[in-house]
């Protein structure tokens, strides 16, 4: 049941990297939220390349 | 004002792409340094822990066991270090073990890194360091610091309240991922109860007399510097501190091991099996809260000004003074109670005795340094290399 939990957690990581990347590029105003995007990806790029 | 958006996305997004890589890329490699051990002429089979539960094969939780069988048959020890990976003394204690014992009789299982997962984990929020080094004659020997308890990355999700098997206990949720809160194990649990349960296959199927778990504790701690031992082993454990204390000079008391508190290695080894278990504490100031930087030096050699001044207002439960609390004090311990141990349980039960050679203790210790001990190893057969 973990290891399933952790393979879910794995594709929860991916769909949010995907989506914040989406926001990002499609930003058009703001570099406040540009920075947020990028600081809001980094613990996910983290798991996904199994840093940490 | 489109184009600059651009730029300053391409700009800051590879800012973060190097903070990415200067951060993580230092743990990957920590994740996968390898720890060159060397068998001396002692050893005489190198197993693994998943021979005894196979599940484990393959998997960050298996771990090596290195054997030292004497001619003649005797008892059996099985001495387990790395249990928290930031308690490096008892790995450093058992690799002397592995390089230089020669069993004459009997047999030991040394297990070097038991939580092998905890040992590639790390602790940089704490401002740990990734790596220490010991100083030897022909250079340094570099071992990874590791962490209490094994990675969220072989182990994960943790449960809200950990429920301890068989007992039921609850713990904190943490200690779900710590190998000295999941004896005796189970066989269908997450991997580090796989972990214990394996250890405990061992001790069963092998028969195995004494399992000496070597640990390492705060100064302000009341269990540092001590044998833990449950009802059973205790007889044997008050030899071996009264003998080291008079023979030896140095501080080493006994605490009970709670029958309320489940899950730790001298309690349910000696609930669930027929081994004998102790638990050997040595004080680690590295390890106390009120203490200036984690740093390496501060590993070695134990010195730190705040604990100091502690000391003087009798805070601590050791002696401190300004020589600190140096490694090679904290392994010639540890080498000198297994050696105390198992010499008086032989004496006990001589049809079950085990009698080691060149294992070094405490004085030789103090007097040449850890890395004395440890041989080059571009000077020696590789095949006699183990990377851990």
């Amino acid at each position: 049941m973990a290891n399933i939990i952790m393979i879910l957690y794995y594709f929860i990581s991916l769909f949010f990297v995907l989506i914040t990347i989406k926001n990002l590029i499609e930003e058009k105003k703001s570099r406040d939220r540009i920075i947020l995007y990028l600081l809001t990806v980094i613990p996910f790029i983290l798991r996904l390349l199994r840093f940490k | 004002m489109k184009n600059k958006l651009f730029r300053f996305k391409i700009v800051w997004g590879i800012i973060f792409a190097i903070f990415i890589l200067a951060g993580g890329y230092p743990l990957y490699r920590h994740r996968h340094y390898s720890v060159q051990l060397i068998c001396g002429p002692g050893v005489t089979e190198i197993k693994k822990l998943s021979d005894y539960f196979p599940p484990l094969k393959d998997t960050m939780a298996d771990t090596t066991i290195f054997v030292l069988q004497g001619k003649e048959p005797g008892g059996k020890a099985l001495i387990l270090a790395n249990t928290h990976s930031n308690e490096p003394e008892g790995m450093l204690a058992v690799t002397i073990m592995i390089e230089k014992a020669v069993v004459e009789k009997g047999t030991l299982y040394l297990i070097p890194f038991f939580n092998h997962s905890g040992g590639v984990n790390t602790r940089p929020g704490e401002g740990y360091p990734l790596y220490f080094s010991i100083p030897t004659p022909w250079g340094k020997k570099t071992f990874r610091m590791g962490n209490r308890d094994a990675s969220p990355l072989d182990q994960w999700p943790d449960p809200d309240v950990y429920i301890h098997y068989p007992e039921k206990q609850m713990l904190s949720y943490l200690d779900i991922r710590n190998t000295n809160r999941t004896w005796p194990g189970r066989k269908n649990g997450l991997p580090m109860e796989q972990v214990t349960y394996a250890a405990m296959e061992l001790l069963r199927k092998e028969k195995v007399d004494l399992a000496i778990d070597l640990h390492g504790a705060e100064t302000m701690f009341p269990v540092t510097n001590c044998i833990v031992a449950p009802e059973k082993s205790m007889r044997i454990a008050t030899l071996a501190s009264l003998t080291v204390k008079s023979m030896e000079g140095f501080e080493n008391h006994l605490e009970s091991s709670p029958s309320k508190f489940r899950g730790l290695s001298h309690r349910e080894i000696g609930d669930y099996s027929d081994t004998l278990p102790f638990l050997l504490e040595c004080p680690i100031p590295f390890l106390d809260q009120p203490t200036g930087p984690k740093t390496e030096k501060l590993l070695l050699d134990g010195k730190d000004s705040f604990l100091l001044s502690l000391a003087k207002k009798k805070k601590l439960f050791v002696p401190y003074d300004q020589s600190g609390w140096p490694i090679e004090k904290r392994v010639g311990q540890h080498l000198s109670v297994i050696l105390e141990i198992i010499k008086q349980y032989s004496r006990k039960m001589p049809a079950r005795a085990i009698v080691i050679k060149d294992v070094p203790r405490y004085p030789e210790l103090v007097k040449n340094g850890v890395g004395y001990y440890f041989s080059d190893p571009t000077k020696v057969d590789p095949k006699k290399i183990v990377n851990q």
